[in-house]
């Protein structure tokens, strides 16, 4: 090392550091943001990836509500196409644990000796599963353990004498499903994801298909779910194994089964998790591209009186490598100092306050991951950091190598003969040394591709966020020409401000697309938080929701089913409905296959209709637009009124976010296929329904004409809070109607309202971090742009402008971004919620804006630019003019 | 009548020592007089302009000026008697430069509430024979034009005092001579008193009056030419 360069570096240092402190603080903070974020997000792929097998238990599955044709399995099983496979009938039941006791709700798998294709499952003995052939079942560890069930000894298990059944059932090692007593032959555990999609939580038991079949437990089951689990030959043509399994199933005749694959089963599992993730990838995403603009800004200021030190240094005689050091060495040192810190902040933050939360998301056990220990993240932090570090550094590379105007000892790499394609590659080399936003907002876009697997929606940001920009620069340039114009009559503080946000176009955009930002995403924050507090508060306030279901009534079990619901509690509500089911056959006459063909092959939209018209749909009749509900409102046509009860009318209203994806339309006609007759009706309406309500709600909803003749099953829905009480009648109706099926919704409720308080804390956490890296940003771009702010008014304190005109201005330039900010950041926040509205939620979620949060953070940004205005100005005010304007540039 | 009397300004230097920049300067200069000041670099000139400007209070004495206390006068006082008395000329043309030439000089004129200021920052401009290039900006014109621009700006508002900093300093001979006689003439129009500050004594001799700084103290003072005090 040149024997100078040691102590100058340092000297260089010392001097820089509280200018580019700011900077490194930002850049710190977005490190974080960062690093968190691919944690978080390596954390949700490697998780999803090690429970997609488990999820489905196969490459692909062939389900029906019913069993599956003979013909069909016969042609799946002899095909090449097919490397394994397994079949699972499952039912939901009531199982007894003991001789009299409250009846818990499980779901029976009757598995084949193949089962499961895919690892995932423990079995506690081990030779239990063979015991399965013999008449014992499995029964999930958790399960057992809450209700202390042992597995018998190997000797009981082969005795299947009544007497000694029912010994094992007092004994806790024995089951009651139906009338039939089974031993508990051993434990399983599993790491399979809980199904969102069928809110099927209830425990597991696993029993041999051929001794279901044998022993009738199939038969009398009026829902169950058969499925065959399939695994491809491993030939790396996925694809195509796919689409031949979509055209075998299509050759079913009449009601063809669903088709789903791993991937399907995912993103079905993942919905409410990877929705929540969304939001929060893309707002931490913004909250990088924030932070990072802050201290491109930072850096950019510095470089900018680096400039003339350099050029100062060359003309001593400094040779041009250790210049090209000396001039981005601070930075590189400062960032490299900042993006350490920075992901250890991050790595923090992560393990103290993301993965606890993203635990409530799964079951099983959470995978651990790391910047050092995963490849993957290693690689796409490494990545990060260059491109953050580069983009940070190009600025103060790009101006050494071009100095402007400078001549001597620089490259000046532009002259008059230039050939057209270098004159342009120069053009754009100054364009982004003049722009340290716009390299930064390129570099955003590469990052938007390695933070998460969702590029195209963070794509979408940086997009929106260009755009935003361009706009507020168009703004600024508005704002400056009209500048100190004497054509225009305003206060003169007023025009100087205007002109000073004119003398530094880059830096008053900046602020703008900051405070702008800020605004945007506090506000969408703030309405997504009002957003998750309202869902909370449906999922679980009130004693009056309902959160037990009996399901598949028979017509004539309806008197009676009321009358156990109602017992022992005086006037408690008890919703009841007759549900028919049925398929949709056609709309419009034209059949579903060629409807879904409006929409685009393979489109989201496309899968989202295919996925309804693949399953069974339940119809309801109403004589008028149920008001006791409070969840339910027509937002489109009229719904018959109740005197039209007694005529025939063929009408039905449609739940408007379905109608939305099917591309209904009022005056359209459905037929549905009602156990083999078709009934056509015409929609008349369309309904908007809160499905947090935990009420039953219905996506049709049919005259009562319409339905007179179709065969039902009735539902009830009614609230027992107490958790006893709930037993005893429980016990009570499965004593009486073995054949109904009963939910409890408790343990539902209880996990939505955990998952929304997990997503309302991740929303302060969020919140927390911009506040401070708005607030950090406002100090930032005050403090960069203060030495030409003192000079200029300095010039106007010795030309007579008094304290009182100098404050007025200073209060009114920072007043005037701060104005335009919000403005432009509550559009944008409406564009976002928009575009995240359309990319992200089913029309299910409706996120609600209100102006409020728009007011309120508006006033807090102007507040903190008042102040930082105050502060600024009373900072120039101390210092003598004169003496300011004496001293060198 | 501008009365400079006793005018001690200190500095505190980076050591911690005080240091006297000015000492005991004593004046009595009488409106309408065009005084040349010269002095070695360092003598204090630029300091004494300051002070009479009302720009830096002296440690100890008092400036009046037509009967106002500049150097004891509270801020507000100070600003509207900066911006409607004094013109001011620096050497470094202290233009702004996002503004155009017109701006530069109207700016001056709103601070002081002038009633048609944009007539007379265009008349101003005029004056120094600028007229055809009112929106440019200081970038788009050389040093002598930035220079008139300033000059422009010092007399938008006809103050009765003129100080000029060394503005030729930064000037080839020729534009130098333009500016002082331009300088010369306008001051002599306002009847405004002048102090140019410069160290080219042919420039100096070409006033009536001379102020000669040495070492922060005043070794002569002649108010017109023949005449001494
Ligand atoms: N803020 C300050 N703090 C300390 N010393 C100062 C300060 N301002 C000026 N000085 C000192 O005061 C002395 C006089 O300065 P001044 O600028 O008045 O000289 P000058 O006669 O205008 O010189 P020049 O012809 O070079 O412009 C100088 O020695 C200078 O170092
Ligand atoms: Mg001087």
């Amino acid at each position: 090392m040149n024997r100078w360069f040691r102590p100058a570096f340092q000297r260089e240092l010392r001097s820089s550091w509280k200018r580019l402190s700011l900077a490194a603080v930002t850049l710190c903070l977005g490190m974080a943001a960062l690093t968190a974020l691919l944690l978080a997000n390596a954390r949700l792929e490697s998780q999803s990836r090690r429970q997609a097998d488990a999820i489905l238990g196969g490459d692909a599955e062939v389900s029906d509500v019913r069993l599956l044709p003979e013909k069909l399995l016969e042609s799946l099983l002899s095909s090449p196409q097919v490397a394994r496979r397994t079949r699972v009938t499952s039912f939901v039941s009531m199982a007894s644990l003991q001789q009299s006791g409250r009846p818990r709700l499980v779901e029976v798998l009757a598995i084949e000796d193949s089962y499961p294709l895919v690892p995932g499952m423990r079995v506690r003995p081990a030779y239990s599963f063979d015991q399965l052939r013999a008449g014992g079942v499995l029964v999930d560890s958790s399960f057992a353990a809450t209700h202390s069930i042992t597995p018998v000894s190997e000797k009981d298990s082969k005795d299947f004498s009544e007497k000694n059944l029912q010994r094992l059932l007092a004994e806790r090692k024995a089951i009651r499903i139906g009338k039939k007593i089974f031993p508990v032959a051993g434990l399983a555990e599993n790491d399979q994801m809980r199904d969102f999609a069928s809110m099927s939580l209830a425990s597991r038991i696993y029993i041999a298909r051929d001794v279901a079949v044998r022993q009738k437990l199939i038969s009398g089951q009026s829902r169950i779910r058969d499925r065959l689990l399939i695994q491809f030959p491993d030939n790396g043509r996925m694809e195509n194994s796919i689409s031949w399994l979509k055209n075998e199933v299509g050759k079913t005749e009449s009601s063809k089964p669903a088709v789903r694959t791993k991937e399907d089963a995912l993103n079905a599992a993942f919905k409410p998790a990877r929705s929540l993730f969304l939001f929060f990838n893309a707002i931490g995403f913004s909250a990088l591209i924030l932070l990072g603009l802050g201290s491109a800004q930072g850096i950019h200021s510095y470089l900018q009186r680096k400039q003339a030190d350099a050029r100062i240094m060359s003309n001593l005689g400094a040779s041009r490598p250790l210049l090209a050091l000396l001039y981005v060495g601070n930075v590189i040192f400062i960032t490299a100092v900042s993006l350490a810190l920075g992901s250890w902040a991050g790595q923090l933050i992560f393990r103290q306050e993301i993965s606890p939360r993203m635990s409530q998301w799964f079951t099983g056990p959470a995978i651990d991951v790391s910047l050092t220990g995963s490849g993957v993240v290693a690689y796409k932090f490494a990545i990060s950091a260059f491109v953050l570090t580069m983009s940070l550094i190009l600025p103060g590379a790009l101006a050494y190598l071009r100095q402007p105007r400078s001549g001597s000892s620089f490259i000046d790499f532009k002259s008059a003969g230039d050939p057209f394609p270098k004159r342009v590659f120069i053009g754009f080399l100054e364009l982004l040394e003049n722009f340290p936003d716009l390299i930064w907002l390129i570099s955003a876009l590469l990052l938007s591709f390695l933070v998460s697997s969702e590029a195209g929606f963070n794509l979408i940001m940086v997009v929106v966020l260009t755009a935003v920009y361009l706009t507020l620069r168009l703004a600024v340039l508005f704002v400056s020409r009209m500048g100190l114009s004497p054509s225009i009559r305003l206060p003169l503080s007023i025009r100087i401000a205007g002109s000073e946000i004119g003398a530094r176009p880059n830096q008053s955009s900046l602020t703008l697309l900051l405070f702008g930002l800020t605004v945007c995403l506090l506000v969408f924050m703030w309405d997504m938080r009002s957003n998750i507090v309202n869902q909370i508060s449906t999922a679980t306030s009130g004693m009056q929701k309902p959160n037990v279901f009996v399901l598949d009534a028979p017509p004539d079990a309806m008197k009676s089913i009321q009358n156990i619901l109602a017992e022992g509690g005086e006037g408690r509500s008890i919703l009841s409905e007759k549900i028919t089911r049925a398929r949709l056959l056609n709309i419009n006459n034209k059949p579903v296959e060629d409807w879904l063909n409006r929409f685009e092959q393979g489109s989201e939209s496309r899968l989202r209709a295919a996925r309804l018209f693949n399953r069974e749909q339940n119809l309801t009749a109403r004589s008028e637009v149920s008001k006791d509900y409070g969840a339910e409102e027509v937002v489109e046509g009229k719904f018959w009124d109740k005197s039209s009860a007694n005529s025939p009318v063929n009408e039905v209203s449609v739940e408007a976010g379905l109608a939305n994806n099917l591309n209904i339309r009022i005056g359209d006609h459905i037929t549905f296929d009602i156990q083999g007759i078709p009934v056509k009706v015409k929609v008349t309406s369309l309904r908007r329904v809160s499905w947090q309500s935990f009420r039953p709600n219905f996506f049709f909803v049919l005259h009562p004409s319409a339905l007179a003749d179709a065969p039902y099953s009735g539902l009830f829905a009614t609230n027992l809070a107490n958790s006893r009480q709930r037993a005893d009648i429980l016990n009570n109706l499965f004593e009486k109607h073995p054949g109904v099926t009963a939910l409890d919704a408790t343990e539902i409720a209880e996990l939505v309202s955990r998952l929304l308080n997990s997503a309302l804390d991740m929303v302060r956490l969020l919140t927390v971090l911009f506040f401070s890296g708005a607030l950090l940003n406002t100090i930032l771009s005050a403090w960069t742009s203060y030495s030409m702010r003192a000079r200029n008014f300095s010039l106007y304190r010795c030309l007579g402008a008094n304290n009182s005109l100098v404050l007025r201005s200073i209060f009114n330039e920072f007043l005037i971004l701060a104005v335009i900010g919000s403005v432009a950041g509550t559009g944008a926040s409406g564009l976002l919620s928009t575009l995240i509205q359309r990319a992200l939620l089913t029309a299910d979620d409706q996120l609600n804006l209100t102006i409020l949060p728009s007011v309120a953070v508006s006033s807090v940004v102007v507040l903190i630019c008042s102040v930082t205005a105050i502060v600024s100005g009373v900072l120039i005010l101390r210092q003598s003019p004169f003496r300011l304007l004496r001293k060198p540039l | 009548m501008i009365e400079i009397e006793n005018v001690t300004k200190e500095y505190p230097s980076p050591e911690g020592l005080r240091l006297r920049i000015l000492d005991s300067v004593t004046a009595n200069i009488p409106s309408g007089s065009q005084l040349g000041v010269v002095g070695r670099s360092g003598s204090g000139k630029t300091t004494l302009l300051s002070m009479i400007a009302g720009l830096e209070r002296p440690t100890t004495g008092s400036i009046r000026i037509n009967g106002f206390p500049v150097s004891t006068a509270g801020e507000a006082e100070l600003s509207r008697f900066r911006a409607r008395e004094v013109g001011f000329v620096y050497q470094t043309f202290q233009l702004l430069r996002h503004l155009t030439a017109l701006e530069n000089v109207l700016v001056a004129a709103e601070i002081a509430g002038h009633p048609s200021a944009k007539t007379a920052a265009q008349e101003s401009l005029e004056w120094v024979g600028l007229s055809t290039r009112l929106r440019h900006r200081p970038d788009q014109l050389s040093g002598g034009e930035q220079q008139r621009v300033a000059i422009a700006r010092a007399i938008v508002n006809k103050p009765k005092l003129i100080l000029c900093d060394e503005p030729t300093g930064n000037l080839d001979p020729q534009s130098a001579d333009q500016v002082f006689r331009l300088i010369n003439s306008l001051s002599l129009e306002l009847g405004a008193t002048l102090f140019f500050v410069t160290h080219d004594y042919a420039l100096a001799h070409q006033l009536a009056g001379r102020i000669e700084l040495e070492r922060g103290q005043l070794s002569r003072l002649q108010l017109s030419s023949g005449g001494y005090q």
